[in-house]
């Protein structure tokens, strides 16, 4: 496969999980650009994968999680805003927050980086774990502890009669 | 799939949120010509990557004999790789760090800064120290000294906030801490080095049971560096370069002695025993912005250049710590290729 054709082919699909992972398009955009630059680069040892997409996925994802912790640059150059520890999202009076289906939005972007991309993974692109582990470059038991306590966090946060789950 | 088992609702729910967002996802083909114009960029850079790290390996490891043997080093050619470029110059960063291994996790700041200018017509290397205490915009931090860039955002930060200031592409760079420059020395046997002014140090000193040197304690006589020629021991040569409080001029004065410390280190490596020496240890001690590059890679394209010199020059800085307007003439010459002339026209800042 040509570097040309995994654009032509994956780029949408690349576009929208890293939407799903910054939670914004124009961070995904940067991102996903940047991304497929150093992918063109480096395209030989790509191909040469036994999934390139994963490859590619990996490197994405990579690159999200770095967007914060080392470099300063990055952050202002690709405009995102979502340090870390940001503290529960504003409180908003009962019906707003019904009225709000995107809770469960605001507490995905105050998730650590690699719990969200672990859920994102399975719950957007349906991976198995051991795909999941191949792209976050992590044991299948790391994937499981990160998505578990993801779910944790989410579930003690997300106002259940949003989702009807009662626990 | 080898999900563990999740109450379908919430797990519905996740998937419900990120399905909401899918009408946030730009469109692929809007990001193609972006993606394409990159990859071109990145493809010029990479190809000045390759011209342009002559100037760091010159400026770091210095005059590099024509006959380096074939089988030390794969022979490239680099009459061609420079005939790639199209404009005849590079520029490299070189950041030299006070990170000391004895005090891990202090905030790590760039102490010597250095823009080795390439210039292929001349064949020659110019290296144009950045004072640290420049004062330049980094944005979202107001007005700070140009070695605190480092601590914000690192070598990428700092080549960024370099480049903009002289307007230049910086095309690669290295990063490297005291202690790893002294390694190299010491694996190139030291360094032949004239001291201009009495230096004394602030970092070393003797201890009176032992008459060994050992870092400065109160009440110790100091490390004092006399004027004259003579060789220097990789120690040495590094505390030497760190001082600036005994010295005239402060850090214009120590920015000069690290341009003298480069070249003399440059004459050690033309030897091709010293070099091969220096090779794996300076690939471990150096911390290089160089894409796909190794120091092997590097070395062999140095034939070809003047190796006898390499000009050190000042930044034309005014008494407010900024840039002087234009640089003096200094950024247009870098922009247009032509700084042996402007160098030869303001031999106040040749030095």
């Amino acid at each position: 496969m040509t570097f040309e054709e995994f654009v032509e082919a994956r780029l949408q699909a690349l576009l929208r999980y890293a939407v799903m992972l910054t939670g914004d398009p124009h961070t995904a955009q940067d991102l996903v650009q940047e991304t497929m630059i150093r992918a063109q680069v480096k395209w030989r040892r790509i191909a040469a994968a036994s999934v390139p997409e994963h490859y590619v996925k990996r490197m994405l994802t990579n690159a999200y999680i770095d967007l914060h912790r080392g470099s300063w640059l990055r952050r202002v150059v690709l405009r995102a805003e979502l340090p870390d520890q940001l503290g529960p999202p504003p409180v908003a009076d009962h019906a707003e927050v019904s009225a709000d289906r995107d809770q469960m939005w605001l507490w995905l972007a105050r998730l650590p980086r690699r719990q969200r991309a672990a859920l994102v993974l399975r719950y957007y692109e349906s991976l198995s774990d051991v795909e999941i582990a191949e792209v976050l470059d992590c044991a299948i038991g790391t994937v499981r502890s990160l998505i578990s306590r993801a779910l944790v966090t989410l579930r003690a946060e997300v106002v259940p009669e949003l989702i009807g789950d009662v626990r | 799939m080898s999900s563990a088992p999740e109450p379908s609702a919430f797990s519905a729910a996740l998937s419900a949120a990120f399905a909401r967002h899918e009408q946030d996802v730009p469109v692929a083909a809007a990001l193609r010509p972006a993606i394409a114009a990159g990859v071109r960029k990145r493809r010029t850079r990479r190809r000045w990557t390759l011209s342009g790290a002559v100037a760091f390996v010159l400026a770091l490891a210095g005059s590099m004999p024509l006959a380096l043997p074939d089988r030390v080093v794969p022979p490239v050619h680099t009459e061609s790789l420079l005939a790639a470029g199209s404009p005849d110059v590079g520029n490299f960063l070189l950041l030299g760090t006070d990170r000391r291994p004895e005090a891990a996790g202090d905030t790590v700041r760039a102490d010597a800064i250095l823009v080795l200018h390439v210039d292929a017509d001349t064949r020659t290397v110019y290296q144009l120290s950045i004072p640290r205490d420049l004062l330049v915009e980094v944005p979202g931090f107001g007005t700070q000294q140009v070695g605190t860039a480092f601590v914000f955002g690192g070598y990428e930060l700092t080549s960024r906030i370099v480049g903009n200031l002289l307007g230049v592409q910086i095309d690669g760079g290295a990063v490297v801490d005291f202690a790893g420059m002294q390694r190299v020395t010491e694996a190139v046997g030291g360094v032949d080095l004239c001291v201009d002014q009495q230096t004394v140090s602030i970092h070393l000193g003797y201890d009176q049971s032992t008459e060994g040197v050992v870092p400065l304690r109160s009440g110790m006589q100091p490390v004092i560096y006399e004027p004259g020629c003579r060789h220097f021991a990789g120690w040495q040569a590094l505390d030497y370069v760190r001082q600036r409080q005994s010295l005239a001029n402060g850090v214009e004065d120590r920015d000069a002695h690290v341009r003298q410390y480069l070249a003399a280190l440059a004459r050690q490596l033309a030897d091709p025993v010293k070099l091969a020496k220096a090779l794996p240890v300076a690939g471990s001690a150096i911390d290089l912005h160089l894409d796909d590059m190794s120091l092997p890679m590097l070395a062999g394209m140095l034939a070809g250049f003047d190796h006898s010199r390499v000009p050190g020059l000042k930044l034309p800085v005014g008494h407010d710590r900024t840039l002087l307007p234009s640089g003096d003439g200094l950024v247009g010459a870098l922009h247009d290729g032509t700084v042996p002339a402007w160098a030869a026209a303001h031999p106040q800042y040749v030095g």
